[in-house]
């Protein structure tokens, strides 16, 4: 695969992602602003818990209002990232350009990584706001000395994630509408993933059940990594959740969107809706 | 790929979508620097054919090659030879400007740079379109999304054209000019056009050969003076009287 080829194709995409997404000028703008009054909310919350919950927080910090922000950022960057894949397939069968993509000669994975690559850039600035936000008007103090590491986890991450958006699409790519892999990893994601708690906090057999969902991993490294000074070498067990997630779902969801987009094209219904 | 393969073959090419057939034992051989009409009724089956060939549906049985290439086991070989040409008007990105759209999809076809822009305003001036590149797609007519629609399929100067009804939505005066754009690339540049239209009379002054589709089978298939003279239809006889000849009774 030639490499230089496909960055052009990648660039292709998130050119017309971003000029498509200037055209809505105020959307564009609310969706960056929305971010204040979230993340305020949150710093109230946090007042409201203060120390209540100090000993489950103890290795992340000690602190709710940093947990919570960088629970709430990943989170948010994660799901909408998600929802991309399958939000996007869904928007060129409404507009009817999936068959005219399709007939072009951009290769599957080319497709799917350039439909979403706007939504992770611009979803990777949300996330720099928050952090943004908490460092320059609450004073939150980030380890930002271990950035390079915290970027290496959300690597990780998106691989992981991206199982997950890619048989998301599949289904999209078959039913059309309903997203119940999407819906039902958001849900098991908040109620699981430790985003607004600590996974600690839960009952023994919901923390079995949170260990099999990446963001727990993802969270837990990230909150370790840029919250405390704590050695990263007690995060080998999530770093390796994470990759297994990626090496072994990223194939398996491709094998399976390539599944429906050839039943898609055995039943004449690529470009339907 | 055989460099003398056919620019477009189908090997006993069936489609069913359930119980109802759409294409049955489509046999056809298109050589490099001929045109090809597909005439039939609607439902005929001839927008399938012309996606089957596309990669954009997959055939029950039976082979499509384009250029010498399958269109299933070998689709993106295929596609880098064709340009397809959709019938319906919503295949663009409605808040982008046709400029933006045709650059889009040009990169697509791996063409960059200036070589791009080159050859995006010289597919706009070929459909009428060189000033109104700027203007966002939403804002155009349903001509002139029509011709924009005509101008992607050229920007990869492909050796093989499918056009499924290019000039429905056309002003007489644009469509005769996209008449002379693919005269000129099948006499002059050696291209290939299957094209499906309800337009007898377009297909009269474009085709070197018809295929007549009815029920999803081929009827007829050859030059039009040809199955006039197999119908025993006299030469001034008009493509309708044809049509209705090899239809009738089916």
């Amino acid at each position: 695969m030639d490499l230089n080829r496909q960055s052009t194709i990648l660039w292709a995409f998130l050119r017309r992602d971003l000029l498509n997404e200037l055209s809505y000028k105020l959307s564009f703008f609310l969706q960056l602003l929305g971010i204040f009054p979230v993340v305020l909310m949150f710093f109230f919350l946090s007042r409201l818990v203060g120390n209540t919950i100090s000993g489950p927080l103890e290795p992340y910090g000690g602190s709710y209002f940093p947990f919570v922000l960088i629970g709430i950022a990943v989170q948010n960057y994660l799901t909408l990232s998600l929802s991309r894949f399958s939000g996007s397939l869904r928007e060129s069968q409404l507009s009817g350009t999936l068959e005219a993509v399709l007939a072009t000669p951009v290769r599957l994975a080319s497709f799917l990584m350039g439909s979403t690559a706007y939504s992770f850039v611009f979803n990777a600035l949300r996330i720099l706001i928050y952090l943004a936000v908490g460092t320059l008007i609450f004073n939150v103090h980030f380890n930002w000395a271990r950035l390079p590491a915290a970027l290496g986890v959300i690597c990780l991450t998106i691989a992981a994630f991206c199982s997950l958006g890619i048989f998301s699409a599949g289904f999209i790519m078959i039913f059309k509408r309903g997203d119940p892999v999407n819906w039902g990893f958001n849900v098991i994601s908040w109620l699981l993933g430790g985003v607004y708690y600590p996974v600690s906090i839960l009952p023994d057999w919901l923390q079995k059940a949170a260990d099999f969902i990446p963001m727990t991993h993802a969270l837990k490294a990230l909150r370790v990594i840029l919250l405390t000074e704590n050695d990263l070498s007690s995060l080998g067990g999530c770093l390796m959740d994470l990759g297994l997630w990626g090496v072994i779902g990223l194939p398996v969801s491709l094998f399976c969107f390539r599944y429906a987009l050839n039943r898609a094209r055995m039943l004449g219904t690529l470009g339907h809706y | 790929m055989d460099q003398n393969s056919p620019a477009i073959e189908c090997i006993s090419l069936k489609k069913t979508f359930g119980a109802q057939t759409v294409l049955q034992d489509i046999n056809l051989l298109v050589d490099a620097g001929n045109i090809l009409a597909l005439v039939g009724t609607n439902g005929a089956g001839k927008t399938t054919l012309l996606k089957i060939l596309a990669s954009l549906i997959i055939p029950t049985d039976g082979k499509a090659l384009v250029c010498g290439y399958d269109v299933i086991r070998e689709p993106i070989q295929a596609k880098t030879k064709l340009g397809f040409v959709p019938s319906e008007e919503r295949s663009f990105y409605w808040r982008l400007t046709g400029l933006q759209n045709l650059n889009f999809f040009a990169s697509l076809h791996n063409i960059h740079g200036k070589e791009r822009d080159h050859v995006v305003n010289a597919a706009l001036a070929a459909v009428g379109l060189e000033d109104k590149g700027h203007i966002r797609f939403k804002e155009y007519s349903s001509g002139m999304k029509q011709a924009l629609g005509i101008a992607r399929g050229i920007l990869n100067d492909p050796p093989v054209l499918l056009l499924d009804e290019p000039t429905r939505s056309l002003s007489p005066d644009i469509a005769k000019k996209i008449r002379k754009l693919m005269q000129n690339k099948v006499r002059n540049e050696g291209k290939t056009i299957l094209i499906s239209s309800h337009n007898l009379q377009e297909v009269e002054e474009l085709a070197d050969h018809i295929a007549i589709i009815h029920h999803g089978a081929i009827q007829a298939l050859g030059s039009i003076n040809a199955l006039k003279a197999r119908a025993k239809l006299s030469p001034s006889t008009n493509l309708n009287t044809l049509f209705e000849h090899f239809t009738s009774g089916c």
